[in-house]
């Protein structure tokens, strides 16, 4: 079987970790490194939760390696409170034993895409500040890349902000690099993300399938949703990192539209924000599309895809 | 042991003269070279220009650059900039890869000076590549910006302007850092003529001319207004300037204001002041110093 190769650049982080668990449950997937940027917490922890995931669910042959600590041009926010100290608060794993390949992401991602016979996919569910200086620094690897799967930006609603999403808005300048580079990048913002989410009664589930995977993700699950649920009054909780995963293993999961996507540096109270374009054909209007923007996702098929990924840890030794 | 600068420039021969004056100095070696990024140069020269090559008189390879800025001008303040792209790593690799090399050089005691004589695409993205070469460059010298008035808009200097937000990632990155610019080069505006004898007696009579044509971008109302030879002049004798210390930004947004070099010149308020600006250049002794 073909496998689809994949480098995975994340910041570990509790949707990130469910993102990566689907990303692993695939076997037509050939995941050749997963990279680290700091994000969601500082690059030590978002690095070694990454080594964690890989543990416990026996993939340690994949390496990891971590990347830029911060933003281009300011300090790193970290997202703290929803994620918890360690930036994976809710389930406790050891202190990994494997170690992380290489402390230059950057370096790592450009090696496996020199070396690879055909187009590599990226996904990216962390701030953009890796794959940015990648595609400055190395701007001949572009053709390298057939497409880069996104969790970020939004086109009407913001989390840190009213209009921008945390992790286009943490360096929208390396956001800005990305969506320039003339690479299709297919965008799962939060207006979509906040209709993938998993109600209480429903990720429960989880705990009846009895693998050390699933209980993982049901702990990290029950930490997310308080302040999904608590203290946002979203319905259920919500998983947004994974839809960049589940819309490159289902893409009918989704619906999307064909448009252009630019960020916005400049406002006083917009900067961060994506600026999508969705006003009707025949409007005056940029039409040079860059993008697939989803709009929309079939809950409970990603629902289902999400658990029967967790279930796979099951019925493989891990 | 001599000190080691590189030179990230334009391969054309605009920046020929600077570097002849700099090879004078005694106790400086240039380790390196590179292309900056230059939005005048036509897409169908991207290549080192071959009269660069033959006069610069540097021996180790010259390395190729970025050919767009880090983040174009937006159609707000100007629209992009930006040539072609790379399909195929350059030949004697990038520019950035270059700079990291020589500055991490572990036979050597002490770091490299980065002199920049165009927009600082290269450096900006070393920084980012590398955040290790931050600790191995010992200064920055910057040909560009302006404490005043600017050239391509009313506020802004050419290379500042060509990209903003590389220049900005160089003042943020904590290196020490020297901004010869606009305005105080302006104090040592040369006609024609002046330029013309400056540039013989620094690249000789046959290159003059070529030198002169390719500077037209620096000729202001009749004077050519150089900041690159009076950064190279600075390098050689620092008595050239009169300089003083000030925080110093960059304006990445907005349409007319875009690229200004915005510097505090507030002593008063005791703000840190980490960069050192030639506030104005001595036209005599910069002539001497080029005889």
């Amino acid at each position: 079987m073909k496998k689809i190769p994949i480098i995975f650049d994340c910041d570990p982080g509790h949707d990130d970790a469910i993102a990566l668990v689907m990303a692993l449950a695939r076997e037509d997937w050939d995941i050749k490194a997963i990279t680290t940027v700091g994000g969601n917490n500082t690059i030590k922890n978002v690095t070694e939760n990454a080594l964690r995931i890989l543990e416990v669910t026996g993939r340690t042959d994949i390496p990891v390696a971590s990347g830029m600590e911060g933003p281009f041009l300011k300090e790193l926010v970290q997202t703290g409170k929803f994620h918890g100290k360690s930036g994976m608060d809710g389930h406790h794993l050891p202190d990994p034993v494997t170690k992380a390949a290489s402390d230059d992401a950057v370096g790592l991602m450009a090696k496996i895409l020199e070396e690879s016979d055909e187009p590599v996919t990226l996904i990216i569910t962390g701030v953009f500040t890796n794959v940015a200086v990648l595609l400055l620094a190395y701007p001949h690897l572009k053709s390298k890349i057939s497409k880069i799967s996104i969790m970020g930006g939004s086109y009407y609603r913001g989390n840190w902000s009213p209009i921008a999403e945390f992790n286009v808005w943490a360096d929208p300048e390396a956001a800005d690099v990305v969506m320039r580079a003339g690479i299709p990048f297919d965008m799962y913002g939060l207006d979509v993300t906040h209709q993938a989410y998993l109600k209480r009664e429903e990720y429960a589930e989880l705990r009846t399938y009895n693998n050390p995977v699933a209980d993982f993700i049901a702990d990290l699950f029950d930490f997310f949703s308080k302040s999904c649920i608590e203290d946002r009054g979203h319905p259920g909780c919500l998983v947004h990192d994974a839809c960049a995963v589940a819309g490159l293993i289902d893409p009918s999961l989704f619906r999307y539209i064909d448009t252009h996507v630019q960020m916005d540096m400049d406002g006083d109270i917009t900067r961060g924000g994506c600026v999508v374009e969705l006003r009707p054909k025949g409007w005056p209007r940029d039409d040079e599309v860059n993008s697939k923007v989803a709009v929309w996702v079939d809950r409970i098929g990603f629902m289902k895809l999400l658990l029967d990924s967790c279930a796979y840890f099951g019925k493989k030794e891990v | 042991m001599k000190k080691r600068v590189f030179i990230d420039c334009h391969t054309d021969m605009q920046d020929i003269p600077a570097i002849k004056l700099i090879r004078r100095i005694p106790d400086l070696e240039i380790c390196g070279i590179s292309s900056c990024y230059d939005p005048y140069r036509s897409g169908t020269e991207e290549k080192i220009s071959e009269g660069f090559l033959k006069s610069s008189g540097f021996e180790g390879k010259i390395s190729e650059g970025a050919r767009s800025p880090i983040i174009p001008r937006r159609g707000c303040n100007g629209g992009p900039g930006g040539h072609s792209e790379y399909y195929c790593r350059p030949q004697d690799g990038y520019a950035w890869e270059q700079m990291f090399e020589q500055a991490i050089k572990d036979n050597e005691d002490s770091g490299i000076t980065m002199l920049l004589l165009g927009p600082a695409t290269n450096l900006a993205i070393a920084i980012l590549r590398y955040p290790a070469i931050k600790s191995r460059i010992d200064h920055i010298i910057m040909a560009g910006g302006s404490f005043g008035f600017g050239d391509v808009a009313p506020y802004s200097e050419r290379n500042v302007y060509d990209d903003a937000y590389a220049c900005k990632i160089l003042l943020h990155s904590g290196i020490p850092m020297t901004m010869i610019g606009l305005s105080a080069a302006t104090d040592a505006a040369l006609s024609r003529d002046e330029m013309k004898t400056a540039v013989r007696c620094l690249v000789g009579e046959k290159k003059s001319e070529s030198c002169l044509e390719d500077m037209s971008l620096r000729c202001l109302g009749g004077k050519y207004i150089v900041p690159s030879l009076a950064a190279a002049a600075w390098m050689m004798d620092p008595e050239v300037a009169v300089m003083d210390n000030f925080h110093v930004d960059v304006e990445t947004n907005g349409t007319e204001m875009y690229g200004r070099t915005v510097i505090e010149w507030r002593h008063y308020l005791h703000e840190p002041e980490e960069t050192r600006v030639a506030v104005s250049i001595k036209k005599d002794k910069l002539l001497d110093i080029v005889k």
